[in-house]
């Protein structure tokens, strides 16, 4: 039987070891978001983050605030346009995060999280787009604009 | 001249004589000094920053709606309410502080 050259084995090897993988890693890739620990802001460290679209991304939250500063954070991630309305509404149930989790308009959000505590959530974008990032704590997204866009494309 | 006269027992009345009280409540230890505070239409509210740490008072209800902004430590800030109405009072930047206000007629 004629030897095949050694590179082609390794093409061989190597195309069936990246197919899977490259897929899965299209599939679900994580991205990361942290908070700004600067002074009192009150602010997400990034305003504009922009990735290719996946299915299923992972998002990794830090509330970094200083430890003590009683500062709770949390994010939620919202279909296009749909900033006013969730303002308003978790505005109408006093801020209150239990009561918005199944709201039509957030497509994924994290608990209220103490300084120095970390959550991943998965976002299951339904597309390419501009999907708005606001922390829902009392006064942080609506009143000192605690927002962001993730671009998705 | 009895149309003047009674002009003036109007102006005298106890009633329009009433004066708009100035309240005060202090934030110290990331908590305010009361959680409850029932004032009338026309009142202020003075709230103090005796905290070492900076504050931003409001309000996002919709007959209490007002924004301090950001007050740094050692700082004052008034705040004039002048119809009724119910709400809460919060921090923006550390969602466990919280007020009831009742403003009455």
């Amino acid at each position: 039987m004629a030897k095949l050259p050694q590179y082609m084995t390794l093409v061989f090897i190597f195309s069936c070891m990246s197919g899977p993988a490259s897929l899965r890693a299209e599939e679900s890739r994580q991205i990361e978001i942290r908070l700004s620990t600067q002074g009192n802001d009150i602010a997400f460290d990034k305003k504009y983050i922009e990735e290719s679209y996946a299915p299923e991304i992972k998002i990794k939250f830090v509330n970094k605030a200083a430890p003590g500063s009683q500062i709770l954070h949390n994010i939620a991630i919202l279909k296009p346009g749909e900033v006013e309305t969730v303002i308003q509404d978790i505005q109408k149930l006093g801020y209150d995060l239990e009561k918005l989790k199944n709201h039509n308009s957030v497509l994924v959000m994290t608990q209220a999280l103490d300084p120095d505590d970390a959550e991943v959530v998965t976002l299951r974008a339904p597309g390419k787009g501009f999907y708005p990032y606001i922390c829902l704590m009392a006064g942080h997204g609506d009143i000192l604009e605690m927002r962001g866009i993730l671009r998705l494309k | 001249m009895y149309r003047s006269i009674f002009l003036g027992l109007i102006l005298v009345h106890p009633a329009t004589l009433a004066l708009a009280e100035v309240h005060k409540v202090y934030q110290k230890g990331k908590s305010f000094s009361t959680q409850e505070l029932k004032i009338k239409a026309g009142d202020s509210v003075v709230f103090h920053n005796d905290d070492d740490t900076a504050h931003n008072v409001f309000s996002s209800s919709a007959g209490t709606r007002f924004n301090l902004k950001i007050q740094n430590p050692g700082t004052k800030n008034e705040q004039k309410f002048e119809k009724p109405g119910e709400g809460d009072i919060r921090c923006a930047i550390h969602p466990s502080m919280k007020i009831k206000l009742k403003i009455e007629e």
